[in-house]
């Protein structure tokens, strides 16, 4: 007896008996759709494979990005370890009895004095932080004291050190080290330990030794590199302050650690947008797949409702699979977005060495609240998407049965009432755009609005200009053709779903490729201008990277030099935050490289070396609000001086910003070692090998140089360029995978669908090959369509990358530039993967009999 | 290249290392071997000067540091009572350890001499027990010892001579806090130095190969105050000070001691200990001094654990009930020593228990009780 009747007889008992009975209903039909689904498996793998790679975009950047963070957090602990506070000189270092002053006071018993710098290891030609600690006092920081129990074994080495992995670097093993010219060999003597006691495998780029050695090897007696400080509260900060000579600085490391990784912000928020922007395409196709399934048991479900179903069961039931779905491609989003990350870690690690801090690639981490974000997304985009076609089931009659041509009117009604909330969308997105503030989040909020809205006029569009398209077709592209384009109109409920999928993936892809072009353009021209020297020569020297006054004399007299620029870049902690101080001994012809956006078309070289002024980038200007005019508060050996910027210029080497002097303000108020670059233009006709070598042999030549030609340099900053947006590039394709994947899944739903008129146009003579063509020419004609809509889209989302999201996420402007090349590529992307889409059903209809399409009349 | 590195920073560092990572499993023979370590002869003793018969110790010259022994102590530990009544015990000590050999390299770092301290207070009537250490190379002034006036200090805490006319009676500052907990005394010693075993010559074996130069101010009376939790406690009572120094003062075959400084009732005092070995009878000590300092040799007769407690933190089992029954030409002693309350264990990288004991007994026929402090080593 069919339990919907029984359920109907039952009418008037209690509650609970009703809940059984409802719920005995739903296992029934659960077991009927689950061995429908069965018979033709297809569509239903592909829902779960578009729920799949929806979530696993999202898994994927947050795995990538959570690990790329805590191994920044894991390399600051071990180097801070527990540390809320340092204490840090100017460049030449903290005397050692400030930090005995300290410790005698008694105040401040968590205090640790550090010696640390970045060695070069021979054995393995890396750069490596050597970090030099006292073990009596360093436990009171890092707790776990990162020596190991091997550390007795120290007990009469000389040298002693210790590595991350002995597997690596055996105990008793030698290392040799590299620092300012001196070498030193010392002998592993047990490993770096993480904050479990356990050895640790990962803590790459630290070696630990003795404060005593590292002193004597890296030529600091008397001197600390920092201090490091457990504070409880505000109120120790500021006795501790107090107690402090002025020469120092106290730094608030959870203040700067916040800073730093806030920094990355901006690219994770790119990053999670992409992302979300993969679900959301995915959200269109499960939406699709959703309908189709529903299409195909039309029969079924109508049977259902007359044999006393209700249309509350049925559309549980579809609910009730439908979350099946959405489990299992959750489940399956979450591996794959695991493997997605292992391939992502590498680029992201080194796109945020590239642009933030150095951090190592670490290991992969999945984080609980990734699992619940991508269950919540998941779940939530499934429900969103299949929310509709499942109500509309419930309403599922006998009479509508097998009733296409009425669908087909619903949806192209739709697609007309669609037309007023796409062009809403687009226009809430652009207000929100043009309003979000500073907010980047809601910034792409409105992005996604932006995209949105045109994607959804897109049946709208398809429709018409297939209306439009079919009569010229038949005259010129013949029968296929036009009967091709008859189908996407006739069939619109199932095309329009993928075209939007498609069209949005296309756009956003080539979005991100005219945005990615326009700031290589920018970047390549920038070069141009600020690059004007013909040689480059930076000293490599691990600890001691400055050229000599010898140095500076011996390349004045070699002939064949026209002028010779020297720079130097410092970091500096100032009122503003930690950032990059650029100090240039440079030429008029050199100075006039700068591209000054402000004042416009300013002469500034007279007043750049005036006495405390300073020219800041673009970047720098817009992340702290200061315009020409401003004093900016520096802390120099004289105390705090206020430089006055003079001018605001392009840059686009460092995100975070740059404050460049002239050398004579540099000298005069900040610790000078001396320049670590210079910049040289050569006579005409020199020739670059010979003079290479000849800066190479000078006698007071650093022992390493780094001498590089300005097309080297040029070439190396456009490949660092390039692979800083690798990650961007897998993520634009998965999108795009998406949408294909989708419109594969809707061209074999809607071959399903029409096996029985397939069946009857090959009775009527038409040939296998030609319905072949003729679905290959369908889904071809969809992509291209889609691909057309999809380029005053993408120009539009490049536009707005450029003057948005660009200018808040980094703070520096670009120019558009425009290639016409990837317009049509984004076209031709669009209609490739649709066509390729459309190979499968077409096979699957080639190997269809006739009688069994015939078979459902 | 000499062979170098900070001797006593890695055996410290094993214990420390120890202590932060410690299962339960190398809780059990970790402290052995860290005392072992520290302060038998198995680790380069033969570097070091070693404690002989013929020294003849002076003062001031001998408060003072004596570098070229391997380790040595100017030891605190006193019973103090507030103004309400109110019973607490404290520590507080300060260790100097020295390596056999520094390298060739010119920097503060590289010093031989290290230096710990700890501290820790009892409070009796909430049972609860404060602790803290210190650690530092005798670098940049943060640690060390010096005479005339004399002071020790490791970074802020410090003992410091205020009153420096007498040479043989000492009145001494003592400072010293860790978290949420201080003391602030002043300690003045009623007599002069008492000189342990053969004036100053003090046996640590049956064999007579492990020494030390050993003497007490066994009785200092104590003023200051000390602050619990931001609560100041003026206290007085009594404090006794060790002043030891050696560089083998265990044997290998040694595990460790049980050390009693007992002040009784009638103004006498006891210093008793014993050295057990892992195999054998152990070695014991004890003496008898007069309230005018003089000291009469004791025959120990026993030395019983009547009680014993297992620390939560460590798992570790220590005898804190003793029974001493002490015998000399002229009386037989019997007493029983308490602990005060149970948890006074020295949890951190030297790990031993060092507790505020009470005294209970018979010295001849008289009725006796007192408090003193009670030092249990070696015990995993």
């Amino acid at each position: 007896m069919p339990t919907g009747i029984a359920r109907s007889r039952m009418a008037g008992s209690t509650k609970i008996r009703k809940f059984e009975v409802s719920n005995s209903a739903t296992a029934t039909l659960l077991k009927i759709f689950l061995r429908e689904q069965k018979k033709s498996p297809g569509p239903l793998l592909l829902t779960v494979l578009s729920v799949t790679i929806g979530v696993a975009a999202i898994v994927g950047v947050d795995i990538t990005s959570h690990s790329a963070l805590s191994e920044f957090e894991r390399a600051n602990r071990l180097s801070s370890g527990l540390a809320t506070h340092q204490v840090v000189g100017d460049a030449t270092g903290l005397d050692e009895n400030i930090y005995a002053a300290i410790r005698l006071d008694g105040r401040f018993p968590n205090t640790a004095p550090i010696v640390q710098a970045e060695v070069q290891v021979h054995e393995d030609g890396q750069a490596w932080q050597l970090l030099g600690i006292d073990p009596l006092s360093d436990y009171r920081i890092r707790e776990s004291a990162l020596l190991g129990d091997k550390y007795t074994e120290q007990i009469g080495i000389a040298w002693p050190i210790h590595v991350p992995n002995t597997e690596t670097w055996p105990i008793g093993s030698t290392l040799t080290l590299y620092y300012g010219g001196r070498q030193q060999e010392f002998t592993v003597a047990g490993e770096v330990f993480d904050e479990s006691g356990q050895s640790d495998m990962h803590a790459e780029g630290f070696l630990v030794t003795d404060i005593m050695w590292a002193q004597a090897f890296l030529n600091r007696v008397g001197l600390l590199t920092r201090i490091d400080f457990r504070l409880d509260s505000e109120v120790d900060s500021h006795t501790l302050q107090i107690l402090l000579p002025d020469s120092v600085r106290l730094i608030d490391l959870q203040t700067r650690h916040t800073a730093q990784k806030d920094m990355t912000r901006a690219f994770r928020t790119n990053l999670a947008a992409l992302g979300y922007l993969t679900l959301l395409v995915a959200m269109f196709l499960i939406y699709s797949s959703t309908v189709f399934q529903i299409a195909r048991r039309r029969n079924l479900l109508s049977q259902l409702r007359a044999i006393g179903y209700t249309h509350h069961e049925i559309a549980r039931m579809l609910g009730t699979e439908l979350s099946i779905i959405a489990l299992s491609g959750i489940s399956m989003g979450i591996g794959l977005g695991y493997l997605l990350s292992t391939l992502m870690l590498g680029l992201v690690t080194d796109t945020i060495n590239i642009l933030y801090f150095d951090v190592a690639h670490g290991t992969l981490e999945l984080p609980t609240e990734t699992i619940l974000k991508s269950v919540v997304m998941g779940f939530l985009g499934t429900a969103i998407a299949g929310a509709v076609p499942i109500r509309e089931a419930g309403h599922v009659t006998v009479q509508t049965l097998s009733k296409r041509t009425l669908e087909e009117g619903k949806a192209l009604m739709l697609s007309r009432k669609m037309l007023p909330v796409a062009i809403g969308c687009f226009g809430l997105g652009a207000l929100i755009l043009m309003f979000s503030g500073q907010s980047l989040a809601i910034a792409f909020a409105g992005l996604f609005l932006l995209v949105l809205g045109p994607a959804a006029g897109t049946p709208w569009l398809i429709y018409h200009i297939c209306r439009f398209l079919g009569p010229l077709a038949g005259g010129t592209l013949g029968l296929v053709a036009k009967t091709a384009i008859i189908n996407i109109r006739s069939h619109l409920s199932r095309t329009g779903i993928s075209a939007i999928a498609l069209s949005l993936a296309v756009s956003a892809s080539l979005g991100v490729a005219l945005m990615v072009d326009s700031f290589r353009y920018s970047v390549d021209n920038w070069i141009s201008h600020y690059m004007r020297s013909d040689l480059y020569v930076v000293s490599t020297m691990p600890g001691e990277p400055y050229f000599s006054e010898s140095f500076r004399a011996e390349v004045a007299t070699v002939d064949g030099i026209q002028s010779t620029g020297y720079s130097t870049r410092i970091s500096i902690q100032s009122e503003l935050g930690l950032h990059d101080l650029l100090a240039m001994d440079i030429s008029p012809s050199s100075f006039h490289g700068f591209m000054i956006l402000s004042p416009p078309g300013a002469d500034l070289w007279d007043r750049f070396n005036q006495s405390r002024t300073v020219l800041i980038t673009e970047s720098f200007a817009n992340r702290h609000d200061i315009s020409v005019g401003d004093d900016i508060r520096l802390p120099t050996t004289q105390g705090e001086v206020s430089f006055e910027v003079i001018g605001i210029y392009l840059d686009y080497s460092s995100e975070h910003g740059l404050l460049t002097l002239s050398w004579n303000n540099f000298d005069r108020y900040f610790p000078n070692s001396g320049p670590t670059t210079a910049s040289m233009m050569l006579d005409p006709g020199v020739i670059l090998s010979d003079m290479k070598q000849a800066i190479g042999n000078l006698e007071a030549a650093p022992e390493q140089l780094l001498i590089r030609s300005n097309r080297e340099l040029r070439e190396q900053i456009l490949n660092i360029f390039d692979r800083t947006f690798e990650v961007t590039d897998i993520l634009r394709w998965l999108t795009v995978l998406v949408a294909m994947t989708g419109m594969i899944f809707s061209l074999v739903a809607l071959q399903l669908e029409r096996s029985s008129l397939n069946a009857k146009l090959k009775a009527v003579g038409f040939s296998r090959v030609q319905l072949a063509m003729q679905i290959i020419a369908e889904a071809s004609i969809t992509g291209f369509l889609a691909g057309l809509i999809a380029i005053p889209v993408g120009l539009m989302l490049c536009l707005s990358l450029i003057e948005v999201i660009n200018v808040r996420s980094f703070g520096w402007t670009m120019m558009t530039h425009i290639d016409p090349m990837l317009v049509l590529a984004a076209v031709g992307i669009s209609t490739l993967s649709a066509t390729a889409a459309g190979i499968y059903p077409a096979m699957r209809m080639w190997r269809t009999p006739i009688t069994a399409g015939l078979r459902d009349e | 290249m000499s062979r170098v590195v900070l001797g006593v920073i890695c055996l410290l560092a094993i214990g420390f290392i120890l202590t932060n990572r410690m299962d339960s499993q190398d809780a059990e023979k970790e402290p052995t071997r860290f005392l072992s370590g520290v302060l038998s002869d198995s680790a380069g003793s033969q570097d070091y000067d070693h404690a002989s018969p013929d020294k003849i110790i002076r003062f001031p010259e001998d408060h003072d540091a004596h570098e070229n022994f391997r380790h040595e102590w100017w030891y605190f530990t006193g019973n103090l009572k507030s103004q309400e009544g109110r019973e607490f015990g404290y520590q507080l000590t300060f260790f100097r350890f020295a390596n056999a050999s520094r390298s060739e390299i010119q920097n503060a770092w590289n010093n031989d001499q290290t230096w710990m301290a700890h501290l820790a207070v009892s409070d009796i009537e909430s049972e609860r027990f404060f602790l803290e250490q210190d650690m530092s190379r005798q670098s940049l002034g943060l640690a060390g010892v010096k005479i005339q006036p004399f002071r020790v200090w490791l970074h802020n805490w410090h003992a410091t001579e205020t009153e420096p006319l007498d040479p043989d009676r000492l009145v001494l500052d003592l400072s010293a806090g860790g978290d949420g907990f201080s003391i602030d005394l002043s300690v003045k010693s009623k007599t002069a130095p008492v000189l342990q075993g053969e004036s100053g010559y003090s046996r640590k074996s049956h064999t007579g190969k492990s020494a030390s130069h050993y003497y007490s101010y066994p009785d200092m009376d104590t003023s200051g105050q000390i602050r619990i939790d931001g609560e100041t406690f003026e206290v007085l009572g009594t404090t006794w000070m060790d002043r030891e120094w050696s560089s083998t003062l265990l044997q290998d075959s040694q595990t460790g001691w049980d050390w009693f400084a007992l002040h009784l009732g009638n103004g006498k005092k006891i210093m008793a200990f014993q050295i057990r070995q892992e195999q054998g009878n152990p070695y014991r000590h004890a003496v008898l001094i007069g309230p005018k300092q003089g000291k009469i040799p004791l025959d120990v007769i026993e030395m019983i654990p009547t009680r014993s407690w297992t620390s939560p933190e460590t798992g570790i089992e220590y005898p804190i009930g003793w029974k001493l029954s002490l015998e000399s030409a002229q009386e037989m002693i019997g007493l029983e020593v308490d602990s005060l309350m149970p948890n006074q264990e020295m949890n951190l990288l030297f790990r031993y228990y060092e507790g505020a004991v009470e005294v209970r007994g018979q010295s001849g026929s008289q009725e006796i009780s007192g408090r003193g402090y009670m030092e249990l080593t070696g015990y995993n």
